[in-house]
């Protein structure tokens, strides 16, 4: 797949991770990684992005005598999710034109 | 490799990043052994999943400004205490080094610019045959209608190949100037990466 297109999908991939509770890391890569192919060392530059533009917040949380960082969604981080469905909406209008006139 | 073999490793090799993003790589990484380990995975596993050391911190710098880089370098030096002698000689010395340090700086802006120039110039040349077949053809359709049947074909035709060569070039052209793109990116990473993780190993 395209880089540039990968990178855009998985920011929203990792957003949608945490949309309904808040999540760690570990967790994040378990949900994606069946869907797209994302690496624990793929997923780090992500959250950072993420958090630098405001799409999530970070809080650390005692976990068996040890810190976890749990990552929740800003409303910003809610309204990228709702651009991708919308986006979506047009690319698909766009498929159906290529499929379309591929079998001309 | 054990978790704190890991840490110290991926410590090393990030000296010379700023002291904050060292310490939110190193919490990162650790917590993604803890959980693993936590969810049944050997220590070693765990690591062996993270992937190579080099990927690792390629990545870390990648993300992280030249200037932060050469700033945090700075400090360190001050922190350490460079010693008297040293900064006479960096003053002494700075009639021979200035001028190279520029040089080197001349040297690098030179290549950038004659990759780009070499660049812009094909993209240019693909360009100029582009309308030579453009005027060619026209040219050709104007003979024909004067009734100069032979000229008006070879026109047409040359104008034709002329602009048949041009989707060929064109798609050549992409290709060139993504690699001279992605050329400069990786020089531009490797620039970065001589100022990190040496400072433990001298």
């Amino acid at each position: 797949m395209d880089v540039q297109m990968k990178r855009g999908l998985l920011d929203v991939c990792v957003l949608a991770a945490i949309q309904s509770e808040d999540s760690y890391g570990y967790r994040i890569i378990k949900d994606v990684k069946p869907y797209v192919d994302i690496s624990e060392s793929t997923l780090y530059p992500i959250l950072r992005r993420l958090e630098e533009g405001r799409l999530l917040t970070v809080r650390s949380v005692e976990h068996n005598g040890r810190l976890r960082k749990y990552y929740h969604i800003t409303d910003a981080g809610l309204a990228r999710i709702g651009d991708f469905k919308r986006d979506w909406g047009e690319m698909e209008k766009i498929y159906r034109f290529i499929t379309k006139e591929g079998k001309q | 490799m054990s978790r704190d073999a890991f840490i110290g490793e991926l410590r090393h090799r990030m000296a010379g990043l700023p002291q904050q993003t060292v310490e939110r790589t190193v919490e990162y990484y650790s917590e993604l052994i803890a959980d693993s380990v936590e969810d049944g995975l050997s220590e070693e596993e765990a690591v062996s999943r993270l992937g190579s050391l080099e990927e690792i911190v390629a990545n870390v710098v990648k993300d992280t400004p030249l200037t932060r880089i050469v700033q945090t370098r700075v400090r360190e030096g001050k922190r350490k205490g460079i010693s008297g002698w040293v900064i006479l000689l960096l003053v002494l010395g700075a009639p021979v080094w200035l001028p190279l340090l520029i040089a080197a700086l001349a040297v690098f802006l030179a290549l950038f610019v004659a990759l780009w120039a070499v660049v812009i110039a094909l993209w240019a040349a693909v360009a100029a045959v582009i309308l030579t077949g453009f005027v060619a053809m026209v040219a050709g359709v104007a003979e024909l209608c004067r009734l100069h049947l032979a000229r008006g074909l070879v026109l047409l035709g040359g104008g034709l190949m002329c602009l048949g060569l041009c989707a060929l070039a064109f798609l050549l052209m992409k290709l060139i100037t993504a690699g001279a793109a992605k050329l400069c990116k990786w020089i531009w990473t490797g620039i970065k990466s001589l100022f990190v993780g040496k400072s433990n190993k001298e």
